[in-house]
């Protein structure tokens, strides 16, 4: 039987909803002047509602993968996190969670190093990462387009950056 | 009307306006640029405008945003945005027959009539509308918010409980930090940034721009190269324009109608249109292979949407497809609520709107039409050094709505999210719109019940209230029993051949 991302996400979802709950439990469900509709009303109807329908896409979901399976006469290739993607080659997902960790990085380096260092260095790591081999452009864009934001948020829009 | 010549007509106004349009072409043309992640990623730069001059630039965005994907549609076969899938049909064939410049004047003169049209029912309409609004109750408004919820979640997607699933997630979202109405902390898990909530500007660029990057990011070095596009050929004839004028107003009717529904977006509007204008055609055959009324019907249609659109979007605050959600955030930037009072507290802005709307579809025509050739070159631009600097500006945006490192990282969370919810074919607009709606909902059912004592009652005994709420219920049941019929029907026939 294969494991869909569907299910996954349905899972993260039933994930939320105990965890919310959880978070939602001490909130109040009245107000003085009745006895619903409190700041916790909407939050845990939201919640439950997440983890029902969260479990019927899982069952759902499991029920698609077995019934597949049971049709299928050749073995299924194993569920991988490529094949739950669709992410046909495996660099791509590289790719993927290095552009992320690059934007982590960037929103942790961009106070100390300065908007202008940061983003330049920045630029060059994304540039890398979509494969762009215009190598010329690649101190252009580091120095002037950095450069060009700067003076247009702080200039232009008034949006003082770090 | 609140008509302040003076104010509207700036030149401010005329230029931010004519940058839109500008801008909305180039993205617009751009393949896998939507005008939605296009007018996200320029929201931020709407923040310390006026909000007439916010208005006139994100209209000029949206308007020509629709129309522009008809460029690449007709010219590589690629809609730049999705209302343009249907374009394609009979776009390209006409660019394969040497009749680009033909097919591309008829995009641009059938998206202005649409526009237009479009334009001219909404000032007819919206002020009505607005009028009888200002008579509702938090009953009303709760249910008209349930209403745009459960229209967004069961029409936007095939797998109906994914749908909801997302609408619910945006809903959850907007209930972290601060109570509204007692002011207490909830759902911040005891992180104290986010006592003032999650901010919708984070959440909108991470879901629509972010994610798309990150998407892109698998693609981009497997894209070939396009060669060289040349626009051939004349510009339609006046005669051409005539014989399509019933199908040009049927089209018209159709979007705007297309587009007061909410969540029904450009793309719906299209396809609706172009099948009706092949049901009424005398020259089927030419459907699919160059048909000039396909064409028409196709791209008046969803222009007349965007006009529609705006109705719900001003008048009741619930967006009438994904694009108008965003724009929903620029009224929040702008410290205006969209809906009723909107009419009633600021009409100087409702009549900018309705203003730039109308000029941002003068601009487009005058621009496709002089431009064509020029715009033709915009699927040169190579994607990978554009999406760089859109990731830029993507997370500069976010974090300059209140200087915020917190919001960058947001936006990376909700495109993160964006990418695996695109991956497991979850619905992304329904987030946006549970973000938005679920305030607009959660206060006016607690000040219903504060009302009524906690009594339900009010919500059915109030005759809008009980209509709204009965159409929401049937959108969260019909999907269920028309596949529960389909199977049924599916099953007896088996049964009886």
């Amino acid at each position: 039987m294969k494991i869909t991302l569907s299910f996954l996400v349905a899972v993260g979802f039933l994930i939320l909803g105990v965890v919310g709950l959880i978070e939602a439990s001490g909130l109040a469900f009245h107000t003085r002047a009745a006895a619903i509709g409190g700041p916790g009303t909407f939050p845990v109807s939201l919640l439950v509602i997440i983890i029902v329908l969260a479990s019927c896409l899982a069952i759902s979901e499991l029920v698609k993968s077995y019934l597949a399976a049971k049709k299928s006469t050749e073995p299924l290739p194993p569920t991988t996190i490529l094949s739950l993607l669709d992410i046909a080659e495996g660099k791509d997902l590289v790719r993927v969670l290095l552009m992320v960790g690059a934007i982590l990085v960037y929103t942790f380096a961009i106070m100390p190093l300065g908007f202008l260092i940061a983003t330049a260095v920045f630029i060059l790591v994304v540039l890398v990462l979509f494969g762009c081999k215009r190598y010329k452009l690649y101190p252009i864009l580091a120095v002037v387009y950095p450069l060009a934001l700067y003076l247009l948020f702080e200039g232009i829009l008034g949006i003082q950056l770090p | 009307m609140a008509f302040d010549f003076a104010l509207i007509f700036s030149l401010t106004n005329l230029v931010t306006n004519f940058l839109g349009v500008f801008i909305g072409i180039i993205f617009g043309a751009i393949p896998g640029i939507s005008t939605a992640m296009t007018v996200a990623l320029f929201l931020p730069f709407t923040f310390a405008m006026e909000p007439i001059q916010a208005f006139a630039f994100l209209l000029g965005l949206y308007v020509a945003g629709t129309y522009a994907g008809a460029i690449t549609a007709i010219l590589i076969k690629t809609p730049g945005t999705p209302a343009a899938a249907a374009t394609v049909l009979d776009g390209y064939p006409l660019a394969q027959q040497g009749r680009a410049n033909e097919a591309l004047s008829i995009v641009t003169i059938a998206s202005f009539i649409g526009g237009s049209f479009g334009s001219l029912i909404l000032i007819l309409l919206a002020p009505r509308v607005a009028s009888v609004a200002l008579m509702f109750g938090p009953a009303e408004f709760f249910a008209i918010g349930l209403f745009g919820l459960s229209i967004i979640a069961s029409l936007s997607t095939e797998n109906f409980l994914k749908g909801i699933l997302a609408a619910c997630l945006g809903v959850l979202v907007s209930t972290v930090g601060m109570d509204p109405i007692t002011g207490s902390i909830r759902m911040t898990f005891g992180y104290m940034p986010l006592i003032g909530g999650i901010e919708f500007i984070s959440v909108l660029i991470g879901l629509f721009a972010v994610s798309e990057i990150l998407t892109k990011l698998e693609k981009i070095a497997r894209e070939k190269a396009i060669g060289d596009i040349s626009v051939e050929g004349k510009m339609v004839s006046l005669k051409t324009i005539k014989d399509n004028a019933f199908n040009i107003v049927r089209s018209c009717i159709i979007g705007i109608l297309v587009g007061i529904i909410p969540a029904i977006g450009t793309g719906t509007g299209a396809w609706i249109s172009y099948n009706e204008a092949k049901r009424g055609s005398k020259n089927k055959d030419l459907f699919g292979k160059g048909s000039t009324e396909g064409l028409f019907a196709a791209e008046t249609a969803n222009s007349a949407v965007t006009g529609g659109s705006l109705i719900p979007t001003l008048t009741l605050g619930i967006p009438g497809d994904v694009i108008t959600a965003v724009m929903l955030g620029a009224f929040l930037i702008q410290g205006l609520t969209p809906g009723p009072a909107l009419f009633r507290d600021h009409p100087e802005v409702v009549t900018g709107i309705y203003v730039m709307f109308i000029l941002s579809d003068v601009f487009m025509i005058i621009l496709g039409l002089l431009g064509i050739r020029l715009f033709a070159k915009i699927l040169k631009v190579p994607l990978d050094i554009l999406m760089a600097c859109v990731l830029v500006v993507c997370l500069l945006g976010a974090y300059a709505y209140n200087l915020s490192i917190l919001n960058m990282r947001i936006a990376l969370i909700a495109g993160v999210v964006g990418y695996i919810f695109q991956k497991a074919k979850f619905p992304v607009p329904p987030v946006i719109l549970g973000l938005i709606l679920g305030p607009l909902v959660e206060s006016n059912f607690r000040r219903a019940l504060t009302i009524s004592h906690g009594s339900f009652d009010i919500f059915i005994t109030r005759p809008i209230s009980a209509l709204f709420i009965f159409i929401a219920v049937m959108a969260f049941v019909a999907p269920i029993l028309s596949k529960q019929y389909k199977k049924y029907k599916a099953y007896k026939n088996s049964h009886t051949t």
